[in-house]
Parts: structure tokens; C-alpha cells; sequence
């Protein structure tokens, strides 16, 4: 197990350094020169000359390529991800005060998730191909289908112009979080509801539980004590994956509803081509999926110990 | 440890892939039988339609500014109402479709068929390729994939070329990891190894013998992945990444509607709405032709067969474990978050 | 076993459930018990104000919280400029040109830095000029590190390291404002302004509260939370939904929504425009507006009234001026603009040798006229509905537009520099009491222009622009510049063609009833925030 998790931890180095020098390749192959955009975002006008020549020095911009990547790497393999060209503050700094506030919309989601979906996939596991069942199934098909930045303005319609109830956009006490932490959570919820049904289904399908049913247990107590404690462990290890991709999704959710988390730090600094930004973002992005898989990855193994023992990359 | 039962099949080969193909004439049958792929197939059909017969169904120009008339709400001259600039946004929507589906379409097909292509390759050849490819495959899936497009599209900047290629590019890893671990699979069976020892190219094994197994399970899962990949463009148009105003494209009227969502809701309403109903009908369809060409869940019950298979797809063991126990449609949704 | 432990996780997490419907109940009538508190006509009241981006630059030379772009009134300038681009003094009581390139100022006396220290003249030296002097790239003052000379307690010369005649115009910037000395602009700044800076919270809110100790009369409001919303519509919402009571740059279209919900809608005098600067030194190609024929029928093809009444919703002048027409007073009328004419339009390009081809495009030679419409400065949002406008318009006379938007600043100067483009769209603001500063940055090329940079490229008429510009460099006279201003844009725009201004662009800023004492400005920087009030 240890030699497993060690493995797949050295794999997360070559995945940053690959990832890292792909997004400096392709931020020089950018046509445009983010000098101009930045003195010009300064000057509050088009930026002469002599302010873009000496922005670019500022930056660093008019040294080659690659020695820029080697100093950007050095740097921030110890842990300075240089400064953001729009504000000039550091970009870990940045980074760091705004994952907390990404969390603050994405764990009530994934609360909110789970907890319509995994009654609702064994509720309907239970009753399978009823009409509840079905209902779940078209329920959950719409909600993958559905695209959640149409969602979200079709809530903010309904809740925020029409009925007055909770605020449009911004962070502040908890009904700010109402619309974004709803609407991020609609399609996990969706994804997990119908993979609750089917581990469901599989474990009420398994020998044991035709076994418990034939001794005569309660039908509910064969849910709960056999079939749920099953289904339960790909169920956990599906919110972890969820999770990650939820992440991901709050950068659109973030934007709409003003909300200064790590998704709309991307949309900013994509908007003002702050390279360094987004640079950092990828960097940061990369850890923490890697660390997300390997955590799901690694509880996964944990559970079912035949994985770990499997050797195939 | 008291679990005792399997996950979900992980025993099964590469459970993404129905295994075998069933006879056509049965499949089509039985899709046939199955009512939501019929609505979805028609879904599809009806908006394609409308997008391919744009020039004769819009009734008005899509581009035409007339300000006097912005706002206008649903009439009979403008079944559903104007926008800012008194253009008429049925027809942009008509015209907005050969964008949306054009593009999702063309990416769709194209993320098959250089993923296919690369697993083939790199499965029959093996190999120091194999290993290269092996981790760049890794890294694009390392990712959700809409973002990774999105810093992508933020370097390379924006426009629907870029688009399509930056999708394109982060999609196609999971094409190439499923069927490279099929192509494994068939490599050493008896009748590849005979059709190479008889003095066969090993292009030409390839083509004839392991390319028509995979064929239909990879119409399949593309698709099912036309759908999000609708999503995943309408979500980069959204955020301003994707086409350029003034050409209709539903993500980026979207994006436009949201400026006026309360003057003039029909912007913001009907693009979404658009967008929904495509994703929906691609993913009804996909899902019946799957269960349809897939014998081993069409002998099983109805409501069944469906969940069977949809257990495996989001089953949260990562692809580089189980090669292929995660369909790119399935990974890549969760991965949209749009 | 640890199955039933994770049951009974799923169990408690219900019971979360009922505990945040709970919680959500009572953060519902605690969100009504904040309204009605607002409401009351308390002089202790808070004032919610929504503003567009957080753009605040918040590290080195250029650090700008609180500052610029939003100017929360907490440092201030020397001097600043009343909304018709007067200059008036602040911090400077006067100033006298006393040799050819030398300022004298006189600091006002009795005015203390919110940390208690006393403004003087050194301490203006320290919190502005040396300030300057270390900024990159240098400032448009023109300050360097021996630039300064502390006469005594409140007088202070000042000598740009270039001949700079614009200096009263330009100090009233609010990037000129005068910081504490040893204040940090990046974290916490410290000035003599009417309100003292509580917190900060990047990209979300600017907290100030009322100083009471200020020189001039106080503070109206105890606090005042700036809240970023950097999309309009979201930041439109929040004002009608209660959130915030006034905001900044409310979307035109929304104006008439708001009026009729009973909000305020106050807008400024004319300080930006949206014009399209014309490529008339372009490259193969690009080449069609190198004819002033046909740049002038482009001109004469657009119908200002009607972008102005129905793209704009009667919400822009048409203003031909560019530089703020307040600021050429009394010269303003000398640019004339130029007036929709459609037929003589066509006729000019007739002329010009584009007839009219069988799809409606006119050709010459076998070349069809083809334009290409480049937007995105600032950003290309703000512009919007403006080039789908003009490529309509065109089309009537016969020109064929075709459309390349660019996001951001940044790839849209790259088109520009690649000079991929006829028309550029813009819109530019002016910020400071010097009408000649934009024209001579961005178009002049005559004695003294330096490198030429892509503007000048692509746009520089030369010529006769120059040669009536040229004088601005070196006259002191305010008044005699704005003359000198008014003749070379007349022949900028009027004669020459070298940009086609659309509309004249003022601020619009949304209030709730009873706010009261906001005076619009044109330009955001210069709002100032002690002479509200609420009542009722």
C-alpha cells in the first residue's frame, strides 16, 4: 500500500513539470504583447511607448523565453509563483486567500449533493422501474443535461428580480449562498444519484443478498444492513471524484455570481491575459487534482485491496 | 474488512466498451422499441433540421440591426421576440444552431477519431511510443478537461478555430486509452496473430481486424460526447472564449441575453433552452443506441439495462488503473460543470 | 464496523439539513431587520455603493488602493478638477509657473494625514514626488528624483525632468494624490481625505468610514462599503434588489427599468467618446482609407441620431469632439463633426471610383470594398452593440464590414500592431484638464514625438495636424492651448477624416430615493462621496 501511494506521488512531479512548460510554450506563442495591456490598464488610456517598453522590462518580459521559464520553474519550486501582472501582488498569495472561498461554495455543494443523491439512488433502486424510479431517472438525465450557467440565471430571474428573495451576486452572510452553492451542485447531484441507483442495484443483485432475503430478513433491514454498506464504498469514493470536477465547474458559477473564489481568479486574470496568474492557476490546479485522484485512488485501494495488489499503469 | 462484494465490474475488461456487437438488423430494432432514444433521435433530428434549413425556416436575416424594434417580445412577426439590436432571435437561433452543432459535431468526431486512431497506434506498436503517449494521456486526464481548456483558450486566445482545436486537444487522451487497452486485448488472439504470420501489414491487421470490434461502441461514446461537448462550448462562448459577436452561436447569446436578463428574457431563455434539449437528445440517443448494440445488457430487463452500464461509466476508479472504466462522456460531464 | 459509521455520517448529515433550512430562516429575517435599518434617516447611516472591476494595482511604485480606479476619498491630489474640467485647488492652495519649466506650490496649511502627521511641504515631496520619481516607466508629471525642492514649510518648486507645461492640468489625477509619509498604498493608504480606510478585501469590497478630523467639511455619511461587480447586469440587479445603494456606470438600457422603479439617474457631462480611428497609412490589404474620399464618406455614412436614440437609448450626445468638449471651452464649436449624409456618401465613392457591384458591395478595379471593423479597447463589452451597428449602416452605402472583436486590451493591440485592420472602434475617457494630452500622445507626429508607437503608425494624419498642434508643446496659456486643441481636431476629424467620432459618452450612475448631494462627475475617479447624504 505504501509503495502504491509513494508510485503514484513521484507521478504527480513529471504531470507539473509537463504541465508547466506547456502553459509557458503556449503563453509565447500568444500574439499580443501583455506589456501594452498592462500599462495601458494602468494608464486608464492606450499606454505610449516608453510606458510599454518600460512595463515589459518591469516584467521581465524582454528577457528570452526560455531563461524566463528557468526562472519562473526555480522560483517556484520553492514556492513563489512571481506577481500577478495586474495588481503586482504575489500570485500564491492570491491563490491561497481565494481557496477558502471557493470551499465555501463547493462543500456546501457536495453536502448538498450527496444529500439528494444518495437517498434519492436507493430510494429508487428500491422501487425500480416504478414510476418514483423513473421519475429519478428523467430527473437526474435533465440535470446532467442542463447547462448550469443557464441554470443560474434562470434562478437569479426567479429569486433575486422576480420574488425579491436573495441576493443577486456577492459574497456575504449565508443567503449569498443560496443560488451559486444550488446550482453548483445540480450536476453532481445528477451523476451521483444514478451511480448510488446502479451500486445499489448491483449489491441487491448480489448473492448475499438474495441469501439474507431467503432466510427471511426485512426487506428494509436487507437495504440498510447489506445491500447500502456496499453500495456505500464506490459511492464515497464517487463523491471524491465528484468533487474535483465540481472544482472545476465554479469557475463558470463564481463568474455569474460575483463570488471571489479560484474560478473567477482564472476568468480574471484570462480576461487580462496575466499570465503569471493563470500560470500559477494551472500549477496549483495540477497539484491538487493529482492529490485528489491519488487520495481517491489510495481510499479506493483502501477499501478493496485487490487494487492495490493489480499492477498495470 | 467486511466488504465482501465487488465494485461495480471492474473485473470486466474495459466495461465503458459493450463488449461484442450485436447483429445490426436486432440493434436497430431494439432501438426502435426504446422510446426516450426515439424522442432523443428526434430531438436531435428536429434541431439539426432547423440548423441545415436555416436560410429557408429563419424568417428573418439573423445579422439585420434595426434598434427601433429591440426588445420587441414574442409576436407573430418575431415568434420569439428581438434582442438589443432588434434582431430577430429565432432566426439567429436557426442560424446559431449551424455554429453550436456544427462545431460540437466536426469536435465530436474528430476527438474519435484521433483518439482512435493514437490508441491504435500506440496499442499495436507499443513501445517507447506507447509510454510517451501513455503519459501525456495521463496528464490530459489528470484534469478536468473544461478547464484545462478554458487556461489553454486564456493563452492561445479566443475564436471558434481555437476552440474547436483546444477541445479537441484535451479530449481525445480517453478515446486513446480505451482503445488501446481493446487493441491489447485483440493483439494476441489467435486470428490477429495468423493474419500476421500469413504476411499482413500490421496497418492493415489492424484495419481489418481490431478497427471493426471497436468500431460501434466508439460511435457510441462519440455520441454521447457530442453533448458535452455542446456544453463545454456554449461554456467557453459564455465566459467569452469562444465565437466573436456578431455571429450567432447559442452560448454566446446566452452570454448577451445575460447582459439583459430582465428587459429582455427571451435572449437569455432561448439559447438555454436550445442548449438543454441538444445535450438531452444526444445523451437519450447515445444512451439507446449503447443499450441497443450491446447484446449482453439487451437481454436483461429494461430499467436495468441502463444503470448497468451507467454503474461502470462512473465508476471512480481513474482511468489509469482500469484502462477505460471511465467513459470521456461520463468523466467529461462532471467535468463541464456548465 | 465502519460501514455503520458511515450511515450514521448520512444520518447526521440530514439532520445538517434541517439545521441549514433553520439557519437560512433566520438569515432571512435578519436580511429584513439590515433593510429597514438603511432605510431610517440616521446621519450615522452606512452607504453600499457598487463599482465595476477591482483593478486596484497593489504592489511597488504604482500602488494605487483606494486610489485609482476607484478613488474611495481617501489621499488627495494637489489640485482636482470640478465635472466641467475646471482645475481648483486641494492640497495646493496656488501654483505659479516661476521659470520656464519650474512650478511653485503652496500647501495648504492646518491639514492633517489620518495618522496625525502634518501636511507640509516635505511631506508632499515624500508622499507624491519622490513617489513618482520611483515609478517605472516614469509618470506623465514627468517627476524626477531632483525634481523637488522644499522651499520652506508650505512652498515647494517643482521642475519635471522634461519641459512639461500641463503640470496644474494633469496633477489633479487622482494617481497624484498625496500619501501619508511611510504609508503603504499597496496595504493600508493614509491620506487627508474626507474619509479614513477601514479594510480591504480584494476583488469583493473597499471599506471607508467618515475622518473627522478633515480640513474641509466633513463627511456626510459615517461609512461607506464599495462592493466590485465587474458585470453591469449583475451590478444593475444589485441595485434594484436592494443590495447596494448607489452604482456606478448603470447599463443604458437599464436606465429606463430603474427610472420607473423610482431609482435616481444621474448622469454626467460629456468626458469620452466612441469613435473609429481610421488606418489611412495601411498596408496592402488595408489600404482602402488611405483615399480621404472614402474615409469621409464613411463618416458621412454613419447616422450619429440614430446609434445615439436607438443603440444607446438616447443615453450618449453626438458630440464630435473627442477630447471632452467642457475642456475646449470656449473653442468647443470649432470642431464642427461631420453630418449624416447618405447620398452624398454614394456619390463621393462614385467618385472615388467604387461603383456599386451586382451583390450591392461597390467594387474598384475588380477589388471589392471591404472593411474591417477591429473592437476591444478598453474592452470590447463596452462597445457592444456599436459594430454590429456600423457594419449595418455601411452596408446601405455600399461598404461590406466585416467584424473582428477582440476580448481584451492586450490581443486587440496585437491586431493593431500587426495593422490587420481599417477601422479601430474605441473609446477613450478624459481624465484630466489637459485637452491636448490624448491628440499629441496617440496622433502626433511632429518635433518632439519620439519613437511612433502603432497609433501614430496607422492613425497619425501628419501634416497640417501637426503643424497646428505643435505649439501646444510649448505654450504655458491653458486657454490659448484649448484654442491650439480645438484647430488641429477640427482638422483631425472635420477635414481630414482620420477618425469618425460616433457619440459623445457620459457616466451614468444609479441611486436609490433619497440619496442625496451625488454630483455625477464624467469621469469615475474624480466622484467625490463627502457631500452625500441620505435621507428618509
Amino acid at each position: 500500500m505504501l509503495s502504491f501511494v509513494l508510485r503514484r506521488l513521484l507521478l504527480v512531479i513529471p504531470t507539473v513539470v509537463l504541465i508547466s512548460g506547456l502553459t509557458f510554450v503556449l503563453s509565447n506563442l500568444t500574439p499580443g504583447d501583455p506589456a501594452f495591456a498592462v500599462a495601458s490598464r494602468m494608464a486608464g488610456r492606450p499606454a505610449s511607448r516608453a510606458e510599454v517598453v518600460a512595463t515589459r522590462h518591469q516584467l521581465g518580459l524582454d528577457q528570452a523565453p526560455l531563461s524566463r521559464y528557468l526562472h519562473w520553474a526555480a522560483r517556484a519550486a520553492r514556492g513563489d509563483l512571481g506577481r500577478s501582472y495586474s495588481t503586482q501582488a504575489p500570485v500564491r498569495q492570491e491563490l491561497f486567500r481565494r481557496i477558502p472561498l471557493t470551499l465555501e461554495l463547493a462543500l456546501p455543494a457536495m453536502l448538498l449533493a450527496m444529500l439528494i443523491a444518495i437517498p434519492a439512488g436507493v430510494l429508487a433502486s428500491m422501487r425500480r422501474n416504478r414510476p418514483s424510479d423513473q421519475l429519478m431517472r428523467m430527473l437526474s438525465m435533465a440535470g446532467a443535461c442542463m447547462p448550469s450557467f443557464w441554470l443560474a440565471l434562470l434562478l437569479i430571474i426567479l429569486f433575486s428580480v422576480r420574488l425579491h428573495v436573495l441576493p443577486v451576486a456577492g459574497r456575504g452572510g449565508y443567503l449569498h449562498l443560496v443560488l451559486p452553492v444550488v446550482t453548483l451542485a445540480l450536476a453532481p447531484a445528477a451523476v451521483l444519484s444514478r451511480f448510488t441507483r446502479s451500486s445499489m442495484l448491483e449489491a441487491l443483485g448480489s448473492g448475499y443478498v438474495t441469501t439474507a432475503r431467503a432466510k427471511g430478513v426485512k426487506e428494509s433491514s436487507v437495504v440498510a444492513k447489506h445491500a447500502l454498506r456496499n453500495a456505500v464504498v464506490p459511492v464515497v469514493t464517487a463523491v471524491g471524484v465528484n468533487f474535483g470536477f465540481l472544482l472545476a465547474g465554479a469557475t463558470v458559477i463564481e463568474t455569474i455570481f460575483v463570488w471571489p473564489g479560484v474560478g473567477s481568479l482564472l476568468v480574471g486574470a484570462i480576461q487580462q491575459r496575466d499570465y503569471p496568474t493563470i500560470e500559477g492557476f494551472v500549477l496549483y490546479a495540477g497539484v491538487s487534482f493529482a492529490l485528489l485522484n491519488l487520495v481517491v485512488d489510495v481510499s479506493y485501494a483502501f477499501f478493496d485491496p485487490r487494487i492495490a495488489t493489480g499492477s498495470s499503469v | 474488512m467486511t466488504v465482501t462484494a465487488a465494485p461495480p465490474s471492474p473485473a470486466v475488461a474495459h466495461p465503458a466498451l459493450p463488449s461484442q456487437v450485436g447483429s445490426p438488423r436486432a440493434a436497430i430494432g431494439c432501438l426502435l422499441r426504446d422510446t426516450t432514444a426515439v424522442v432523443g433521435l428526434a430531438i436531435v433530428v428536429l434541431l439539426v433540421v432547423g440548423a441545415v434549413l436555416a436560410p429557408e425556416l429563419a424568417p428573418h436575416d439573423p445579422n439585420h440591426v434595426d434598434v427601433l424594434r429591440k426588445f420587441a417580445p414574442p409576436s407573430a412577426a418575431f415568434p420569439l421576440g428581438t434582442d438589443n439590436l432588434g434582431r430577430d432571435v429565432l432566426s439567429r437561433l436557426l442560424y446559431g444552431g449551424r455554429i453550436s452543432i456544427g462545431t460540437a459535431v466536426v469536435a465530436g468526431v474528430l476527438i474519435g477519431v484521433i483518439g482512435t486512431l493514437i490508441g491504435l497506434v500506440v496499442g499495436y506498436r507499443g513501445g517507447i511510443l506507447d509510454v510517451a503517449v501513455g503519459r501525456v494521456v495521463d496528464l490530459l486526464l489528470a484534469f478536468p478537461p473544461f478547464l484545462l481548456a478554458m487556461a489553454i483558450l486564456g493563452l492561445l486566445g479566443p475564436g471558434l478555430r481555437n476552440l474547436t482545436l483546444v477541445l479537441i486537444a484535451v479530449a481525445w487522451a480517453s478515446y486513446a486509452r480505451i482503445v488501446r487497452s481493446a487493441v491489447l486485448v485483440e493483439r494476441h488472439k489467435e486470428y490477429v496473430e495468423a493474419a500476421r504470420a500469413s504476411g499482413a501489414s500490421s496497418l492493415r491487421v489492424m484495419a481489418r481486424h481490431v478497427l471493426p470490434n471497436i468500431f460501434t461502441p466508439i460511435v457510441v461514446l462519440v455520441t454521447l460526447d457530442m453533448g458535452i461537448v455542446l456544453l463545454e462550448i456554449s461554456g467557453l462562448s459564455f465566459l467569452g472564449l469562444g465565437v466573436s459577436p456578431p455571429t450567432p452561436e447559442w452560448g454566446a447569446m446566452l452570454s448577451e441575453g445575460r447582459t439583459y436578463l430582465s428587459q429582455a428574457p427571451q435572449m437569455m431563455l432561448f439559447p438555454g433552452l436550445a442548449i438543454f434539449l441538444l445535450v438531452l437528445g444526444f445523451n437519450l440517443f447515445g444512451d439507446g443506441l449503447r443499450d441497443a448494440f450491446d447484446p449482453q445488457t439487451r437481454r436483461l430487463p429494461r430499467g436495468r439495462r441502463r444503470w448497468l452500464i451507467a454503474g461502470p461509466r462512473a465508476a471512480p476508479h481513474r482511468g489509469h488503473r482500469f484502462s477505460g472504466s471511465s467513459t470521456p462522456a461520463v468523466r467529461r460531464r462532471r467535468g463541464v460543470g456548465t | 464496523m465502519k460501514t455503520a459509521a458511515i450511515l450514521r455520517r448520512v444520518r447526521t448529515t440530514n439532520l445538517a439539513l434541517v439545521l441549514a433550512v433553520a439557519m437560512l430562516a433566520v438569515a432571512c429575517s435578519r436580511a429584513s431587520t439590515t433593510a429597514a435599518k438603511t432605510a431610517s434617516s440616521n446621519p450615522n447611516v452606512a452607504l453600499t455603493v457598487g463599482f465595476t472591476e477591482d483593478q486596484y494595482v497593489l504592489s511597488g511604485a504604482q500602488a494605487s488602493l483606494g486610489e485609482y480606479p476607484l478613488n474611495a476619498n481617501i489621499v488627495e491630489t494637489l489640485a482636482t478638477i470640478t465635472p466641467d474640467y475646471k482645475v481648483v485647488p486641494a492640497l495646493a492652495e496656488s501654483w505659479t509657473l516661476i521659470a520656464p519649466n519650474t512650478w511653485r506650490f503652496k500647501i495648504r496649511q492646518g491639514v492633517k494625514f489620518h495618522d496625525g502627521q502634518a501636511l507640509n511641504a516635505m511631506a508632499v515631496k515624500v508622499g507624491l514626488f519622490d513617489r513618482l520619481a520611483a515609478m517605472k516607466g516614469g509618470s506623465s508629471l514627468k517627476a524626477g528624483p531632483n525634481s523637488v525642492s522644499v522651499v520652506d514649510e508650505s512652498t515647494l518648486d517643482f521642475t519635471p525632468t522634461v519641459t512639461n507645461l500641463r503640470v496644474p492640468e494633469q496633477m489633479v489625477h487622482p494617481e497624484y494624490g498625496v500619501a501619508a509619509p511611510g504609508s503603504d498604498l499597496g496595504k493600508k493608504p493614509v491620506g487627508t481625505g474626507p474619509f479614513r480606510f477601514v479594510e480591504y478585501v480584494p476583488k469583493e469590497r473597499i471599506v471607508v468610514e467618515r475622518n473627522p478630523d478633515y480640513w474641509g467639511a466633513k463627511a456626510k455619511v459615517a461609512k461607506i462599503t464599495f462592493r466590485f461587480y465587474p458585470d453591469a447586469s449583475t451590478r444593475r440587479l444589485a441595485l434594484q434588489s436592494g443590495e447596494i445603494d448607489a452604482a456606478f456606470e448603470v447599463p443604458r438600457d437599464d436606465v429606463a427599468g430603474l427610472k420607473s422603479n423610482g431609482f435616481q439617474i444621474l448622469t454626467s457631462g460629456v468626458g469620452a467618446y466612441d469613435a473609429l480611428l481610421l488606418n489611412q497609412h495601411g498596408k496592402p490589404g488595408f489600404d482602402i482609407l488611405t483615399d480621404v474620399a472614402v474615409r469621409q464618406a464613411v463618416a458621412m455614412g454613419i447616422d450619429r441620431a440614430k446609434l445615439v436614440s436607438g443603440v444607446l437609448d438616447g443615453l450618449a450626445t453626438t458630440d464630435q469632439t473627442m477630447v471632452a468638449p467642457a475642456s475646449l471651452a470656449p473653442y468647443t464649436s470649432t470642431i464642427t463633426g461631420v453630418t449624416h449624409d447618405p447620398v452624398k456618401a454614394k456619390s463621393m465613392l462614385d467618385a472615388a471610383g467604387w461603383v456599386p457591384g451586382s451583390d450591392g458591395v461597390r467594387v474598384k478595379n475588380g477589388k471589392k470594398l471591404h472593411l474591417v471593423l477591429v473592437s476591444g479597447f478598453p474592452a470590447a463589452e463596452i462597445l457592444r452593440p456599436i459594430p454590429t451597428f456600423v457594419q449595418s449602416q455601411l452596408k446601405d452605402i455600399g461598404i461590406d464590414v466585416a467584424i473582428t472583436e477582440r476580448p481584451d486590451s492586450d490581443s486587440y493591440s496585437a491586431v493593431m500592431d500587426a495593422g490587420e485592420g481599417d477601422m479601430f472602434l474605441e473609446q477613450g475617457n478624459q481624465n484630466d484638464a489637459n485637452p491636448g494630452f490624448l491628440p499629441i500622445l496617440l496622433y502626433y507626429t511632429g518635433p518632439g514625438s519620439g519613437t511612433p508607437f502603432s497609433y501614430q503608425k496607422l492613425f497619425g494624419p501628419g501634416g497640417k495636424f501637426d503643424q497646428l498642434l505643435a505649439p501646444a508643446l510649448s505654450e504655458p496659456d491653458p486657454v490659448r492651448v484649448r484654442q491650439i486643441v480645438a484647430n488641429s481636431m477640427n482638422e483631425f476629424i472635420d477635414v481630414d477624416a482620420s477618425a469618425v467620432v460616433l457619440a459623445g459618452v457620459y457616466r451614468i450612475y444609479g441611486l436609490r430615493k433619497g440619496i442625496q448631494g451625488f454630483v455625477p462627475h464624467p469621469a469615475f475617479l474624480h466622484v467625490r462621496w463627502d457631500t452625500v447624504s441620505v435621507s428618509g
